[in-house]
């Protein structure tokens, strides 16, 4: 990003090519939408690009690629006022190829249980688990992606996982980053 | 740390990646270089411009004062100014900017720091809260939001749709900068610090000036739809 920042136009596509399959992943839970989906990752990236001459050199791309995707989601989730998600995302997508059929059911039920129990938690802690958990993002990145101190990320995952951790158990564990 | 198979990422298209490539190439965008030049003109015009209004308008004024009240009110609410100029306008290391719970302490607490300082001090000396009844504060008021409109518009500008997170915190951070800077100058300025002045001249304008830039923050800092 900082070559792009730059001026080198041919370093965008090795800055798509790092965060889009992340901005795909997290927008299309979000929105189950693949084209939505889509639209949002490409003005997620439209958005970059007409800012680029601002990125602070050394700075991290991803948190910021986040936040933008997320306020642009909240933004089009607003002006269309139709509910989404928090749950429902395709079970078969979360079943890993090749499992036995009780590894299935025990994985549909897994996910059933995370979903039911993800659309129970407050915003803000369902999302900061989610960037963490599901997105792979570090406390820092989640803190700078939601605009609140590491402090802040922190007890929102921890109450996250054990509102998860008192229904599904051992299932989920608490990283240990610290 | 390990992320969670669930839900699984979904497969990014070429041609997706062709058609962002595409719109970027068809779309503008300024480079580094060109965006530090046009904040670098919006930073010097911000500052100079306050800077003439306020020698236009009589410059330091010490009216009776010893010079070392108008030191330390002057000096106390320059030093805050300065602590509150980094925390708004410099983003650190994050292309986010600061935390919203570090805005919000800036446009909230920078006031009565700034307040609590003028009347502590001042009170120290005879007389130095004494009422002017002449004085309600009007041309207080009026050099306050002189020395600060510009500055406002200007810093605002130099973040220009950089903040997805919470612009409005940003620009009421960068409204209470400004304002804590033409508090500076206003103290400079003015020898009075009767209390109900100082409500009326020196901090209601500065809660405009964080109000304005509040909304200001929203219209320019946040993202826009194009």
């Amino acid at each position: 990003m900082d070559r792009y920042a730059a001026g080198e136009d041919a370093a965008f596509a090795e800055v798509y090519d790092e965060v889009a399959p992340k901005l795909l992943s997290y927008l299309g839970r979000q929105t189950r939408d693949p084209a939505r989906a889509e639209d949002l990752v490409q003005r997620t990236f439209l958005q970059m690009h007409r800012a680029r001459g601002t990125f602070l050199s050394g700075s991290a791309v991803l948190p910021w690629a986040f936040a933008i995707a997320r306020r642009l989601f909240i933004d089009e989730l607003r002006r269309s006022r139709r509910d989404v998600m928090l749950g429902a995302a395709p079970i078969d997508e979360a079943i890993p190829s090749g499992e036995s059929s009780a590894g299935v059911v025990e994985a549909e039920q897994l996910a059933r249980m995370i979903q039911k129990e993800l659309a129970r938690l407050p915003e803000t802690q369902r999302t900061a688990f989610e960037l963490m958990r599901f997105d792979g993002l570090s406390h820092a990145e989640a803190a700078e992606t939601l605009g609140v101190t590491i402090s802040a990320v922190k007890l929102r995952a921890h109450r996250a996982y054990v509102a998860l951790r008192a229904v599904l158990g051992a299932a989920i564990a608490e990283p240990d980053e610290s | 740390m390990r992320a969670l198979a669930y839900p699984s990422p979904m497969a990014s298209s070429a041609d997706l990646r062709a058609r962002v490539l595409a719109e970027a190439g068809r779309t503008p965008s300024p480079t580094r270089a060109q965006v530090r030049l046009r904040n670098l003109a919006l930073l010097i015009s911000g500052i100079v411009l306050p800077l003439v209004v306020f020698v236009c308008w009589g410059g330091v004024r010490p009216t009776g004062r010893p010079d070392s009240l108008i030191f330390e009110t002057a000096g106390g609410a320059a030093a805050v100014a300065l602590v509150v100029v980094i925390v708004a306008l410099r983003r650190g290391r994050s292309m986010l900017g600061r935390a919203g719970s570090w805005l919000l302490a800036a446009a909230v607490v920078t006031p009565i720091v700034l307040f609590a300082w003028k009347v502590g001090i001042s009170s120290a000396y005879p007389n130095g809260t004494v009422d002017w009844p002449e004085r309600v504060g009007f041309r207080c008021l009026r050099l306050s939001c002189l020395t600060a409109v510009w500055p406002l518009a200007a810093f605002v500008m130099t973040r220009q749709e950089s903040d997805p997170t919470h612009p409005h915190l940003t620009g009421a951070a960068i409204g209470a900068a400004v304002g804590a800077c033409s508090w500076v100058l206003v103290d400079l300025w003015c020898p009075v610090a009767y209390v109900p002045h100082l409500l009326l001249g020196h901090l209601l304008p500065f809660t405009l000036t964080t109000l304005a830039g509040y909304w200001l923050g929203g219209a320019v800092i946040g993202l826009r739809k194009h």
